[in-house]
């Protein structure tokens, strides 16, 4: 399908764009909204992203399924927090003192997706931003602390931070946990 | 770990999502139309508003010379449109009035575009694929009443027909006929849909389907046996998901005649195909890019797979 993709792209006309353009839009869309929070930003940012994309996806080597998936992605997170940085020092962090994660608190089938997802989008800018690079695009502490222009150790402290601030606000909206903990075990 | 778990969960619910979230108002069609307008650095005059105001003009007649069964000639047009007036845009665009004497248009292929009051002198030329019975028409969108267009069209023996429209003649059309050639080609469109105009998409999570290519018989559009079965499980796949879209895309091997429409016509044939098993219309979306390899052509296996339409799906 990506290579299908990427001759499509090869072509001059509009139709082939906008097929790609089609493929990904909707994913690449709630990917910005998640980083950006506001809808205005997210289609600036997918503009932007998507011209990248023509413009460069000749300089993309495929290297196998989700390769090119991978790099569109890419693409719209790092125009999302060049977006972010803009307005933002993620240098400036409060002080205040977080407890880590005690308890076998998981998000489980009770709560929707939805309703993490919007859940991610409360947090405040740092947090967010960190959480999602590392929870849910999966970023190691020193690339998110190269892309945000902050030590390590911040990338660290802001990601617990995250984590217990989600748990508060699971609890305030009195969504449950599930235990990870099964007789028998087999997570 | 609990942080680990912690973070899975989150991820894979992230993950599962689809479509846009509830309650934003994001149109993927808005953010398309201005995406499409900083690609080709246009301004925002969508020339389809003006339709109402633009009309066809007169013609060439080209003076072909054909040798044997196939079309030896490529034809060229040369426009050289001045304007009197304020003129948005000059195209030139290619119909077919093969059949049911349906004059449909593609490739609108811009020429010049000219927002003040000025007048256009593009001289850009155009190429014009070499396919029997095509018509070939030279759009203006104008505002006011009087202009001129000249227009001219070179093949490649070199004769030059020339013409000027004066405006009384505006309303007329002269066909430019260009003799049907390679008996082989089978197929005649009475309809193809170049837009792909898609309604707002709810979902649109990359469909992991892959459908075969679906393979050829050299200059035809006959389908080969093998490729019945993978043809018939794209059928089922649309039939079942009512929400899916199809782009087919039609290919030739190097050594096919008649690129353009062959592989123009493979699309057809199983737009013509699916449609016929009562797949909404509005679902496919056919094309041709000519002979664009996808496998070596040296060898008699490469071009047998080049002889191809590929299948994309979307939602």
């Amino acid at each position: 399908m990506e290579e299908k993709l990427l001759r499509l792209l090869n072509e001059k006309d509009k139709l082939a764009h906008k097929m790609v353009y089609e493929h990904y839009a909707t994913a690449m869309f709630r990917l910005c909204f998640r980083y950006l929070k506001n809808e205005q930003d997210s289609e600036d940012v997918l503009i932007t992203g998507f011209m990248k994309v023509f413009d460069n996806y000749k300089k993309f080597e495929f290297r196998g399924k989700g390769s090119f998936d991978g790099w569109v992605k890419r693409i719209m997170i790092n125009e999302s927090l060049m977006l972010l940085r803009k307005s933002h020092n993620f240098n400036m962090v409060p002080d205040n003192y977080t407890k880590e994660i005690e308890d076998d608190f998981v998000p489980g089938a009770s709560i929707s997706a939805e309703e993490i997802f919007s859940l991610i989008k409360t947090l405040p800018i740092g947090y967010r931003t960190v959480f999602n690079l590392y929870a849910v695009e999966g970023y190691a502490h020193k690339d998110i602390a190269e892309k945000l222009g902050i030590s390590e150790n911040t990338s660290k402290s802001q990601l617990s931070k995250a984590r217990a601030a989600l748990i508060r606000l699971m609890r305030e909206n009195k969504m449950y946990p599930e235990l990870t903990r099964k007789a028998g075990g087999n997570n | 770990m609990k942080t680990e778990e912690f973070d899975k969960q989150f991820r894979n619910k992230i993950d599962s999502l689809q479509g846009i979230p509830p309650g934003a108002s994001w149109s993927k069609e808005q953010t398309w139309e201005k995406l499409s307008q900083k690609m080709s650095g246009k301004s925002s005059n969508n020339w389809f508003k003006y339709a109402a105001a633009s009309f066809t003009i007169l013609l060439v007649k080209s003076q072909n010379i054909f040798a044997g069964a196939s079309i030896a000639v490529k034809t060229t047009i040369i426009v050289a449109a001045t304007a009197a007036v304020t003129t948005t845009a000059v195209y030139v665009s290619k119909s077919n009035t093969n059949n049911d004497n349906t004059v449909n248009t593609k490739n609108n292929t811009l020429i010049a575009q000219n927002n003040s009051n000025l007048e256009i002198i593009p001289a850009d030329s155009v190429e014009v694929d070499k396919n029997p019975n095509d018509v070939l028409e030279i759009n203006s969108e104008i505002k006011e009443s009087s202009f001129k267009i000249e227009a001219s069209i070179i093949n490649e023996t070199k004769t030059k027909t020339e013409s000027e429209t004066p405006l009384s003649d505006i309303n007329k059309k002269e066909s430019v006929e260009i003799e049907k050639s390679n008996p082989e080609i089978l197929i005649s469109k009475s309809d193809e849909n170049t837009d792909f105009t898609s309604p707002e998409i709810k979902s649109s999570k990359p469909i992991n389907i892959d459908i075969s290519d679906i393979l050829f018989k050299r200059n035809s559009v006959e389908i080969i046996s093998k490729s019945y079965s993978e043809l018939n499980y794209l059928l089922e796949i649309m039939r079942r998901n009512p929400d899916l879209k199809l782009l087919v895309v039609g290919y030739t091997d190097t050594k096919e005649k008649d690129e353009d429409k062959l592989s123009s016509d493979r699309g057809y044939i199983i737009y013509k195909y699916l449609a016929g098993q009562g797949v909404e219309t509005s679902r496919i979306t056919y094309k041709g890019y000519g002979t664009l390899t996808k496998y070596s052509s040296k060898t008699e296996e490469g071009r047998e797979l080049n002889r191809r339409a590929e299948i994309i799906l979307s939602e």
